[in-house]
């Protein structure tokens, strides 16, 4: 049985005019213990669907099943439990709590489980110690580096022992030897078997997982497994175009990747200046096609 | 609710610390509300045990006399001391009336002797009174003479005793035995210093201590041959004989009047009574503005809340992610406004205890701070913590998680 089965998900904000359709009927199922990698320009409903998939916000219409059991109608104290003991978050920007010290911030989901403070505190530091920041328990976040902090919000994210992680750009803030070692670890969590969601940018990335999904105004326009290790082939083929040394590059990466995609005719918008063209010209046609599209 | 646990309260303390100077300022109205409230009622009190110990002192069995028209009009009047009228009702006879029933022990009138001039040598003394009345005037209050003696029965009438005020003023001692002045030029010798008199703040009563004792005679002398009595003090045989002596006091006085009541006869319970009712009135005016000051640093807790709420936003979408209820939120926040409320309270109770001590210094209050004031200031403010921080807890607690994260 899938852990998780969504079936025809939107997701509408807004009224009237002003109505954006951030997730548009979209269908996805994913097994126990894969690792899925989910890119796609910005505003393609990524973080969305993550949000949905987590039980952070509800979809206006669909259904969504985790093991089976639907989930779509639970109260909000049940999701807020569901998200405490099955699902761990990792955001770009680390999302920790400034005041709590390393240990603290970890054992804080145990808190919220009612776990007495000395047994907390002592699972909180066992994990900390796995991921090999023990000399930073006592440390307030703003005292480390980025990869440290994601590499806390790791922990507290895995305290609770979850079958799911959902990391929405884990790396996006992070210089490449800082995301090399978050992937590392985020590889080692799934092998030993968490189901891993993870939105990324960077088509390098989709190396560590076995499974890419692309989307695009609200919608999965591809879905391709591919093997550990190695880039995505459609994912691939975007390499070729730049070379990846920044965020920027990146997402210019993700601009060249949408032209390879069958189905995607134009480019999205991208911060960088290095393109044809004739790509430019495709970047303003998008950009008309969204704006009509928030009118109607 | 689940019970708070001691982890809840670290995390409120310490988000209370890390906006120190915003913390103190919200704490500090509480403070002054919770003060002002036990102040106010352990002045409160304090005034009514101290009135209660000087009835005692003068005896539970003192019964007064008093001509109608000298009552008080009302609460204020008594306290400043305007009810001496001309047209005073009682008599000579009527102490004779008094003194002649059975019951009665001893009978002493004091007569005020109105806007007398005091004067040691040439220097004029002010703020003492004077009254005329007879050596019965030391049993009926329960007195003693600390020096010398009372009113000599024979020969000259010009021997005064003064209250231990009256002999500081006039001579900067409390034995003044043998010294002279003069009452509206007439010359006196003092004969007698009183013993301290237990005096309460707020006593509707003469304050003894501040008084000049001339005999009854002398000061009619001094007024011109004739002076209005101010009251009779009645001592009963026993405490037993109080209801009676009462009424036949009533009986035998309107006897002799053809029937006319113009006159009450009152004991000391009365009279508790009355300064009891002053007492209380005051008290309730101030303790609601104590109440009002309280309510105004309940706001300010609110307030300061539902800034920490806003400026929060972030964490509470953090702590939402990770698992949080709505209820653990609410929680989290609502512990935080009673730990505001309750460190005001315990500041509060400590300041007033410090005032307490500086009016039993410096002012002849004596506040007492009983334990179930000290319960109930905890308790009130307790209840503003949780009354003023469920607004803004329960705001925190409703807030959308991906709004709340978007500010993190
Ligand atoms: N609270 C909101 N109110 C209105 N529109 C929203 C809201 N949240 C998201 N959107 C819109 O929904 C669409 C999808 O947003 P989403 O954040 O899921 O994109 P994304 O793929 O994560 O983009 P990025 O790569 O920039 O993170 C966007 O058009 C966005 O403007
Ligand atoms: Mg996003």
């Amino acid at each position: 049985m899938a852990i998780i089965e969504i079936n025809d998900i939107s997701k509408v904000y807004g009224y009237g005019a002003a109505t954006t359709v951030a997730l548009d009927e979209v269908n996805l199922s994913i097994e126990q213990n894969e690792f899925v990698a989910i890119m796609g320009p910005s505003g393609s409903g990524k973080s969305t669907l993550m949000n949905v998939i987590g039980l952070l916000d509800r979809p206006t219409h669909g259904s969504y099943k985790i093991n089976g059991r639907n989930v779509e109608k639970l109260s909000q104290n049940q999701r807020a439990k569901l998200r405490r003991d099955r699902i761990g978050f990792i955001f770009q920007s680390f999302s920790l709590l400034p005041r709590l010290t390393v240990l603290e911030n970890v054992a804080l989901p145990l808190a919220y489980k009612g776990m007495s403070t000395t047994r907390r505190l002592k699972a909180a530091s066992q994990m900390i110690n796995r991921l090999g920041l023990a000399d930073r328990e006592y440390y307030l976040p703003r005292y480390l580096s980025g990869g440290q902090m994601q590499t806390v919000a790791i922990a507290r994210a895995l305290i609770n022992n979850p079958a799911i992680i959902i990391a929405d750009e884990p790396t996006g803030n992070l210089d490449s030897n800082d995301s090399r070692l978050i992937m590392e670890l985020l590889s080692d969590i799934h092998k030993d078997g968490t189901t891993i969601l993870m939105v990324t940018h960077n088509p390098e990335l989709t190396r560590y997982a076995n499974r890419v999904v692309y989307m695009r105004d609200g919608m999965i326009i591809q879905d391709e497994l591919t093997a550990l290790g190695l880039v995505a082939p459609t994912a691939r083929k975007s390499l070729y175009y730049l070379p990846h040394k920044t965020e920027e590059d990146d997402l210019a990466g993700v601009s060249a990747l949408m032209k390879v995609i069958p189905g995607s005719d134009s480019v999205p918008e991208s911060k960088t200046g290095r393109r044809s063209k004739a790509t430019k010209k495709t970047k303003s046609k998008t950009k008309r096609s969204k704006s009509r599209k928030a009118k109607s | 609710m689940k019970s708070f646990s001691r982890g809840d309260i670290g995390v409120a303390l310490r988000s209370i610390r890390s906006s120190r100077s915003r913390s103190f300022l919200t704490i500090f109205g509480i403070v002054i509300g919770v003060a002002a409230a036990i102040t106010i009622v352990s002045v409160g009190d304090g005034i009514k045990n101290q009135i209660a110990d000087n009835i005692n002192n003068v005896g539970r069995d003192l019964i007064i006399v008093r001509p109608d028209s000298l009552q008080p009009t009302n609460a204020i009047s008594a306290i400043v001391g305007e009810s001496v009228p001309a047209n005073a009702s009682l008599s000579s006879n009527d102490l004779k009336i008094i003194e002649s029933l059975s019951n009665v022990q001893y009978a002493a009138p004091l007569g005020i002797l109105p806007s007398p001039t005091l004067k040691v040598g040439d220097q004029t003394i002010s703020g003492l009174q004077v009254v005329g009345t007879t050596n019965n005037v030391i049993p009926v209050l329960n007195q003693s003479l600390q020096f010398g003696d009372s009113f000599n029965q024979i020969g000259i009438n010009n021997d005064a005793m003064l209250g231990q005020g009256a002999s500081i003023k006039l001579f900067g001692a409390d034995e003044s035995l043998g010294r002279t002045f003069t009452i509206n030029g007439q010359s006196l010798f003092i004969r007698g210093d009183l013993s301290s008199f237990y005096s309460a703040p707020l006593s509707i009563d003469l304050d003894f201590n501040n008084v000049v004792f001339i005999p009854y005679s002398e000061a009619t002398a001094l007024n011109g041959g004739k002076l209005s009595t101010y009251e009779i003090l009645v001592k009963p045989s026993s405490p037993g004989a109080i209801s009676s002596v009462v009424s036949e006091i009533e009986s035998s006085l309107s006897q002799a009047r053809g029937g006319v009541q113009n006159f009450s006869v009152l004991e000391q319970k009365n009279s508790l009574t009355a300064s009891d009712t002053i007492v209380s009135l005051l008290t309730n005016l101030i303790a609601v503005a104590a109440g009002i000051s309280l309510f105004v640093g309940g706001i300010g807790i609110m307030n300061m809340m539902l800034v920490t709420v806003s400026e929060r936003t972030g964490e509470i979408g953090i702590r939402k992610a990770i698992g949080a209820t709505n209820r653990q939120i609410l929680r989290q926040f609502l512990m935080e406004a009673i730990m505001l409320s309750l460190t005001g309270g315990v500041f509060g109770v400590i300041a007033a205890l410090l005032v307490d001590v500086g009016l039993r210094i410096f002012t002849s209050l004596q506040p007492t701070t009983p334990w179930p004031t000290i319960s109930l200031a905890f308790g009130l403010s307790l209840a503003i913590g949780i009354i003023f921080g469920m607004i803004p807890a329960a705001k925190a607690a409703r807030k959308d998680p991906i709004d709340a994260l978007r500010h993190s």
